[in-house]
């Protein structure tokens, strides 16, 4: 008589326990990454390959001017991640150290419906962080916007900015998003003329509905996201899945000179001279697909 | 509150048939308890009790300076006096109209229901009853319908002005408390006295002014006869009642409230509870809350111009 | 529009631009709750973007958008089938006004937004739930009622605008779900309002209906 061992049984069983993709994504996310890469594609479907200046970033897409309450605004899709930048302009004593310049403020939002991730209150550490690198972005490059521009009479009044980039939907690399956002918006700003006026201590604005002031944009920073996994797949634009296992992010902010602006590496993985060079002209390509939309 | 599904059915039958559990019909009112000015450290108090409701309402005025709300909110971060004044002249002269908050004073309202007051309700939900009956006062009395002339409040325009603190203590509850908080509060403002204030010049600038408080001479806050009361229908079955009970109450699927003047203008209508409203249910709300209100307004002015005269009488609606 | 979430709905309504985010049935976070009973519970969330309107807001929650909030948790809360829902679960629902223009109408839509992007996230509604806003102007040559339908920022904070109000209701069932009135109006001029309101939300509610039966992809409706 033929009885099947025990051993065979089991060895037949775990074809009756086959899992779907989304349940074995959400079981074992690595392995799940890990079976893509090994056939060259990431799970959104775009090809990967080890030399990076092959990597593909998603779908961009970007709008401007789409809110009127702003001073100026755009909203910018990367793939499935949203963002919106509004961009309000108010009237302030400006910095006591620097009397002829005004202020710009960024500030980014994550809020609860962007994400299940998201939860309501205090602004998470992410957002912080993420307003905090715009911050240093436009302090550390003041060529980008010269603050100049923006004071109305030195030493009296000044134009504040205040940049406040929402996020409507995060699928990841909300950092390259927001900056397009930024720079987008800046470039849509359009301020009513102002003039300062000694007697009264105050500003007028002679006519809300023209506005004729453009800001004047130096140098437009891209910045390119790479996601490191398991030390050896760099992904470039990590999705929010891909984020959420990658060790280590490497981002870099480069102008339409070439130059590097920032650079910002998180995370304990060691890059080589060849990796480096291999990100920067990634970033430097990148920067000049995208400067084409902004 | 636990009811028994007998109970629900026994109180909405009896309301259908306009005899209530108590033998009031729908839109009777319980009888009143009013008493004012028992807190000597406030410019005008009142208590008012209902059956078991005991709502005690304490109005203090004091001078503040006239910041828009935008600023008390702090987002902004620091910013010394000159900015502020900057960015305020800014505001006046490009808004539309000019930004009304500059030149009246201003309605803080509080009000703190006691745990013995709701002994079935969980400290959290405590406090959102307790925010949501200080939103409903805030509301009306900060907006257009509140009565009250805010701009009377105004001392020197952008600069003072009077605010009155308005805190109610609920001590205890039987029903629905909207309706008692909104008397109470209406009651406390018609007997409260603040101190008379004169503004002098003291330079020739615009902003050159003084204010002077005087400590003996009082004057009454301008348009408290104005002050809406509120009336609240529940529906219970198909139905509206008036001052329910607090089983009527949990027997309730719906309710409209209505803020009305003595002069019979409707001053704000809010629908609550978790059901839907029939738009007939929602207008007959509307016109009975009217008819009801007005009597209490008569109702309550009588009784305060009574004890004005020193007699202190208990208030029967009638 | 929020691929993130369960549901999400993206309206546009002259100038009002507002996107809504819903999220669950999930499991009900810690501080929410009021009663320790099991019900599944419904949480709003109403908040204007800093940029939405002509002065700038802050990132904290003022009055108006606690309020608002309030309004439109009383609004949606009559249609829910909460029988659906499994227990200790709650329903998220974030709504966000990237523009507005009034803050009645916005409300208004905002509550319109939001239930639609419940049915997006397959909760169990007895109807839609459609907004509609109204101010109290005096009458003139144009506008021969004292009621304005969909009042703009303009006509909302005019300073002789009695009154306004925000009226949400279920056109299949012919109910109100909630209605908030502020101001000094004569009785007559409230009834008028609640008829326009309510014609105003069945003429809008077959046209959201027909959106979200052709499905996914966003539509023009006048």
């Amino acid at each position: 008589m033929n009885h099947e061992t025990p051993r065979d049984e089991a060895a037949s069983a775990p074809s009756r326990f086959a899992l779907d993709a989304p349940t074995f994504a959400r079981l074992h996310p690595a392995e799940y990454l890990r079976r893509f890469l090994a056939k060259n594609v990431r799970p959104d479907g775009r090809p990967y390959a080890p030399a990076l200046r092959t990597a593909k970033f998603r779908k961009t897409m970007v709008n401007v001017g789409s809110i009127s309450t702003s001073e100026g605004s755009a909203t910018v899709r990367l793939g499935k991640t949203t963002v919106l930048c509004g961009i309000k302009a108010e009237v302030a004593a400006p910095p006591i150290d620097s009397p002829d310049n005004g202020y710009l403020v960024p500030n980014v939002e994550l809020p609860p419906m962007s994400s299940p991730n998201f939860r309501p209150g205090a602004p998470s550490e992410l957002a912080q962080t993420l307003s905090w690198r715009l911050e240093q972005l436009f302090r550390n490059c003041p060529t980008i916007l010269d603050l100049k521009q923006l004071s109305i009479e030195e030493g009296a009044a000044a134009w504040v900015l205040y940049a406040d980039i929402v996020c409507l939907n995060y699928d990841g690399n909300v950092f390259d998003a927001t900056v397009i956002a930024i720079m987008a918006a800046l470039k849509d700003v359009r301020l009513p003329k102002a003039t300062y006026r000694e007697e009264e201590g105050a500003v007028t604005i002679p006519d809300l509905s023209e506005r004729p002031v453009r800001l004047q944009v130096g140098p437009v920073p891209v910045a390119t996201t790479i996601g490191v996994f398991e030390s050896q797949y760099f992904l470039v634009d990590p999705t929010e899945m891909e984020t959420s296992l990658c060790s280590a992010t490497l981002t870099l902010i480069t102008d339409e000179g070439g130059r590097l602006l920032g650079l910002h590496k998180s995370g304990g993985f060691a890059l080589n001279q060849e990796q480096m060079a291999e990100s920067v002209e990634t970033a430097i390509a990148r920067g000049i697909e995208i400067r084409n939309q902004i | 509150m636990l009811l028994s599904p007998a109970e629900i059915d026994y109180i909405t039958k009896s309301c259908d048939r306009n005899i209530r559990t108590d033998g009031r019909s729908r839109l009777d009112l319980r009888p009143f308890l009013i008493e004012t000015g028992l807190l000597a450290q406030a410019n005008g108090s009142c208590r008012l009790r209902v059956d078991a409701t005991d709502v005690v309402v304490g109005v203090k005025a004091e001078i503040g300076s006239i910041v828009p709300e935008r600023f008390e909110e702090g987002a902004e971060g620091d910013r010394d006096e000159d900015d502020a004044e900057v960015v305020r002249d800014v505001q006046a002269q490009t808004e539309d109209g000019g930004d009304g908050a500059t030149d009246r004073g201003r309605v803080v309202c509080s009000v703190d229901c006691a745990p013995s007051a709701a002994p079935y309700l969980s400290p959290l939900a405590l406090q959102s009853l307790s925010a949501e009956l200080s939103q409903s006062v805030s509301r009306l009395l900060n907006g257009p319908g509140g009565g009250l002339d805010l701009k009377s409040l105004c001392i020197i325009p952008r600069r003072t002005c009077w605010v009155l603190y308005v805190d109610a203590m609920i001590l205890d509850s039987s029903g629905h408390l909207l309706d008692p908080l909104h008397l109470a509060v209406r009651a406390a403002l018609l007997t409260t006295q603040i101190p008379l204030v004169t503004v002098q010049r003291v330079g020739t600038g615009a902003l050159d002014l003084d204010y002077d408080v005087s400590a003996d001479r009082t004057v009454p806050v301008n348009g408290a006869i104005g002050v809406p009361v509120t009336v609240t229908l529940h529906r219970v079955g198909t139905r509206l009642i008036a001052d329910p009970t607090a089983q009527e109450e949990r027997c309730a699927t719906a309710r409209v409230t209505v803020h009305v003047d003595g002069k019979g203008r409707v001053c704000g209508v809010k629908k609550g509870g978790k059901g839907g409203l029939e738009a007939g249910l929602v207008k007959e709300a509307v016109r009975e809350g009217r008819r009801v209100g007005l009597d209490v307004v008569k109702g309550l002015d009588k009784v305060l111009e009574e004890e004005g005269k020193g007699q202190r009488v208990g208030f029967f609606a009638a | 529009m929020v691929p993130a979430a369960n549901g999400s709905a993206f309206m546009e309504a002259g100038k009002i631009k507002v996107m809504a985010a819903v999220y669950g049935p999930r499991q009900r976070p810690a501080s929410a709750g009021s009663t320790s009973s099991s019900s599944p519970v419904l949480l709003c969330d109403f908040k204007f973007a800093p940029f939405a309107s002509p002065s700038r807001r802050g990132y904290l929650k003022d009055s108006s958008e606690r309020a608002a909030s309030l309004s439109l948790l009383r609004a949606l809360e009559p249609a829910v089938r909460y029988e659906a829902l499994p227990e200790r679960s709650a329903v998220d629902v974030f709504v966000t006004v990237l523009e507005e223009d009034g803050v009645q109408a916005s409300v208004a839509s905002a509550i319109t937004c939001a239930s639609v992007a419940l049915a997006d996230a397959g909760i169990e509604l007895y109807d839609l739930v459609i907004g509609c806003s109204a101010a109290f102007l005096p009458s003139s040559p144009d506008t021969p009622t004292n009621v304005l339908l969909d009042p703009t920022v303009v006509e909302s904070t005019h300073p002789s605008c009695t009154g306004s109000l925000i009226m949400a209701a279920m056109p299949s069932l012919a109910e109100v779900a909630h209605f908030e009135l502020d101001g000094s109006v004569s009785g007559e001029e409230v009834g008028e309002s609640i008829d326009l309101a309510l014609d105003a939300c069945a003429s809008l509610h077959g046209a959201v209906k027909a959106v979200i039966a052709g499905s996914g992809s966003g539509d023009t409706v006048s």
